[in-house]
């Protein structure tokens, strides 16, 4: 289920909050637990089973571990419980990949190709497959006792809000929350704005822009004008869809008693790559630091291991995004700039750039990063690339330019001045932003039905 | 590390203080939104759905009940409807299928779009059109293709930023140039439609199609076409008269907008016209009934043969009846299909026949173009 679509907030959604309010405290888990499956089983009710086996594979290896005391059997239960639930990752995200990959080098040397069904990717797995690996880390590191029953720690996994995009949840954050947790109409409020503007963030802005980032990324000889036009559009198609998921994510759970934590913090506005990634897709990066940078050894083993686990992050990072070589090449991106961000500042004690000069190289940077993320491939990248520097001509091709309208632009220039004007309206002239929601919902409400069906990005990690 | 709960709440964007009322609304607007669920939900032919376990495994079976409660939902229409006003008023955009122009000129998308394999789908239709023609002629039946120029061409001043794309620039004269090259008589009717836009307005401004204007010019164009021809049949007198006051006309790209239920305060300005019939003027020698074994001229096309009266303006400019086999929204196949397979082609052959093409159907995706003249028996005969 979709949080943008009619069955999810004229069904699901009151049916949930009427029965969650009438419930009693003691009964809420099993009810989330209950309606997050059902949630989760409108897309495929066969798929339910592996979410319900890595729930309770998950839950009774916390609780071998959390009864073991030996410091070295510890450490292998939660290795295995760590690597059965990456096995499970493996399978469905890179299975294909890596077979497709392997007949390539099989072909180019003269071998024949192994025959291979292809696995589909179940929603959301990488999502849940995290979540359970941070419950694991987190009883080993003892840093939250395990969850009291299943169900509390099956409703943790599967959490309606959070489950098929996120934000990535770290579990000893959220643990005292499911023993307890307040429910006012202060928090009820703040949820259903944070919920209205993410909607109308994605329905109104991201979605409009979509049509100009798919027909230049679609064009075969991308010109400069394409080039760029798909990579501004995009980049905000990117932000408004993300970021308008998460605040969706985050209201809903602000509607239900928990707090989120924040998953955005004005991204495009940060001077280097280092700053995007403390504000960009904040939980995701939260998650790789605590659980990926510092198992690896994080800054502990000297300065070669430091920049070598800071690129290595990076890289897995990209990689857990899908199984296609665009997103090892954009990780490992990110990872060289980061690398050399922190060379640079180590060096010299100070940026590379003055601050207003500093955000347009990061934009630059990004905007180049979004390129490979969106690419279907390594080829097309470079396609894109080649059109960027203006290989194929100045001007809009003909594939790009008869979609190229007037609205489309025009909604992309709001989306490019609503980034960089946020913290400013945010401070100054927020107030005035509450006459403009309650029509704006409605309008994206309405243009919702005139829509065919638009997941989000995000769905497909 | 600290505890969520006790962090300030996470702001999204702006920060509203008066989040009561917004949460007030967004509670009304999900109880409207599941009274109108409700009421879809009882129209579900539950025995219609997919119904197999693997259906319900593989999640046809929820996919397809969403999608019928969503189109069933008794205010989705107007929803719509005022969703793209919204976007008309505020954003002055069209949707996907329509380029809004300058002074309420719209034009369809389909009509700038670039398509790839543009040759050759228009070499596979002209070789298509040329084999029928000659087939046609060896029965005895001339084959006049009316080749209609799009309405972006004729009034691109008025896409207003845009412009008629370059890589479409050429294909109406190519087009002309193909086909009668390969013999097949075709009229120009951009020359004679873009002479008369210079006076008046040929096309409908909401509309794709000519208007009775444009219909009158483009009949009289064919007829001269046809006239060449010498076709020996009856000649009969025809007049187009008013028969009615001069009334609104949303055209059928507000429509495609679904602003046409929409206060026209919220709309593009709609179309006026006087509506106008052509009626028989002259009795028939021969008493045949119209739409019977007498009728000289079969005009098949598109939709545009059904608007601005131009099939009555072609009987009155060919002083010939003409039995109208046009279809609305068949592309540019289906009423040639429906045609050249009907028993009123086979048992009474007509002395002529008109096919009114589209420019824009010459290149768009294939059909079956390259079997259709052997599939609709037309090399049998």
């Amino acid at each position: 289920m979709v949080f943008s679509s009619n069955i999810f907030l004229f069904a699901f959604l009151p049916l949930f909050l009427a029965t969650y309010y009438c419930m009693p405290m003691r009964g809420r888990s099993a009810l989330i637990l209950l309606f997050s499956y059902v949630f989760y089983a409108w897309w495929r009710p066969d798929f339910l089973s592996l979410l319900v086996g890595v729930t309770v594979l998950t839950y009774a290896i916390a609780l071998v571990m959390d009864y073991t005391q030996d410091a070295a059997k510890r450490y292998r239960v939660l290795f295995a419980g760590v690597a059965l639930n990456l096995c499970a990752l493996a399978y469905f995200k890179y299975a294909n990949f890596g077979i497709d990959s392997l007949n390539t080098a099989l072909l180019a040397l003269g071998f024949t190709r192994i025959e291979f069904t292809h696995v589909l990717l179940p929603i959301g797995l990488s999502f849940y497959i995290f979540h359970a690996i941070s419950y694991l880390v987190d009883i080993y590191r003892r840093e939250a006792p395990p969850a009291r029953n299943l169900v509390d720690f099956a409703a943790f996994i599967a959490l309606f809000p959070h489950l098929v995009a996120g934000p990535v949840l770290r579990y000893h954050l959220l643990a005292e929350q499911f023993r307890s947790r307040t429910h006012t109409l202060e928090k009820f409020s703040q949820g259903c704005v944070i919920f209205m503007v993410g909607f109308c963030k994605k329905v109104l802005i991201a979605d409009t822009v979509a049509p100009l980032a798919d027909a230049a990324f679609a064009a075969p000889i991308p010109t400069m004008a394409d080039a760029w036009l798909g990579a501004v559009a995009y980049t905000i198609q990117l932000f408004f869809d993300f970021s308008g998921y998460t605040d969706m994510a985050i209201g809903l759970a602000l509607m239900i008693g928990f707090v989120f934590p924040e998953n955005f913090n004005d991204p495009y506005t940060s001077r280097s790559i280092t700053e995007f990634w403390k504000r960009w897709h904040m939980s995701l990066s939260n998650w790789l630091r605590e659980y990926l940078y510092v198992s690896l050894g994080g800054n502990r083993k000297g300065v070669v291991r430091t920049y070598i686990n800071l690129f290595l992050t990076m890289l897995l990072g990209g990689l857990w995004h899908g199984a296609n070589w665009t997103f090892v090449l954009w990780g490992a991106w990110h990872g060289g700039i980061l690398a050399l961000e922190r060379y640079w500042l180590e060096r010299f004690k100070r940026p590379l750039l003055p601050a207003w000069l500093g955000v347009i190289k990061t934009m630059l940077l990004v905007m180049i990063g979004w390129v490979m993320f969106r690419a279907v491939n390594l080829a097309s990248a470079g396609n894109m690339f080649a059109g960027m520097l203006g290989m194929h001509g100045l001007g809009f091709s003909p594939e790009v330019s008869w979609q190229v309208s007037a609205d489309r632009v025009g909604v992309l220039v709001v989306g490019i001045a609503l980034v960089y004007a946020m913290p400013w309206l945010r401070k100054n002239k927020g107030a005035y932003g509450r006459y403009l929601l309650v029509p704006l919902f409605v309008w994206a409400v309405a243009t919702l039905s005139s829509q065919s069906f638009t997941p989000f990005l995000y769905f497909q990690f | 590390m600290s505890n969520p709960s006790t962090e300030a709440l996470p702001k999204a964007g702006l920060v509203f203080q008066h989040h009561h009322f917004a949460a007030g609304c967004f509670s009304i607007a999900m109880l409207a939104g599941a009274w109108q669920v409700a009421q879809s939900v009882v129209k579900v032919e539950w025995d219609k759905l997919p119904n197999t376990v693997l259906d319900f495994r593989e999640g046809r079976l929820t996919g397809t009940l969403e999608k019928k409660i969503d189109h069933q939902m008794p205010l989705r229409p107007t929803l719509i409807a005022y969703a793209n006003a919204g976007r008309y008023m505020i954003t002055g955009g069209g949707g996907d299928q329509v380029r809004i122009g300058e002074d309420n000129w719209l034009f369809l998308t389909e009509e700038l779009r670039f398509e790839k394999d543009a040759q050759a789908h228009l070499n596979a239709r002209v070789d298509m059109l040329a084999s029928a023609a000659q087939q046609l002629k060896a029965q005895g039946i001339p084959l006049v293709i009316a080749l209609v120029p799009d309405k972006a061409r004729i009034y691109a001043q008025h896409l207003g930023y845009a412009s008629y794309p370059d890589f479409n620039a050429s294909r109406y004269s190519q087009s002309l140039d193909l086909l009668r090259k390969k013999g097949v008589p075709t009229v120009d009717l951009l020359t004679a439609l873009s002479q008369g836009a210079a006076q008046n307005e040929v096309y409908y401004r909401t509309d794709t199609h000519w208007n009775q204007e444009g219909g009158s010019i483009a009949a009289k164009a064919i007829a001269n076409e046809v006239k060449k021809l010498a076709i020996d049949a009856e000649i009969t007198t025809f007049q187009t008269l008013e028969t009615g006051p001069r009334t609104e006309r949303p055209g059928d790209i507000i429509r495609l907008m679904s602003l046409d239920t929409v206060p026209a305060a919220l709309r593009p300005r709609s179309d006026f016209e006087v509506p106008v019939a052509t009626r028989q003027s002259s009795k028939d020698a021969s008493g045949g009934l119209f739409g019977e074994a007498s009728v000289p001229i079969v005009l098949i096309g598109t939709s545009y043969s059904m608007r601005g009266n131009f099939a009555g303006y072609l009987q009155e400019a060919l002083s010939l009846k003409v039995l109208n086999a046009a279809k609305e929204g068949g592309g540019f196949l289906q009423a040639a299909t429906t045609y050249f397979g009907d028993d009123s082609f086979k048992q009474n052959k007509p002395k002529l026949i008109v096919w009114e093409v589209p420019e824009r159907f010459l290149y768009s995706k294939l059909e079956k173009e390259n079997t259709w003249v052997q599939d609709v028996g037309l090399t049998q005969k």
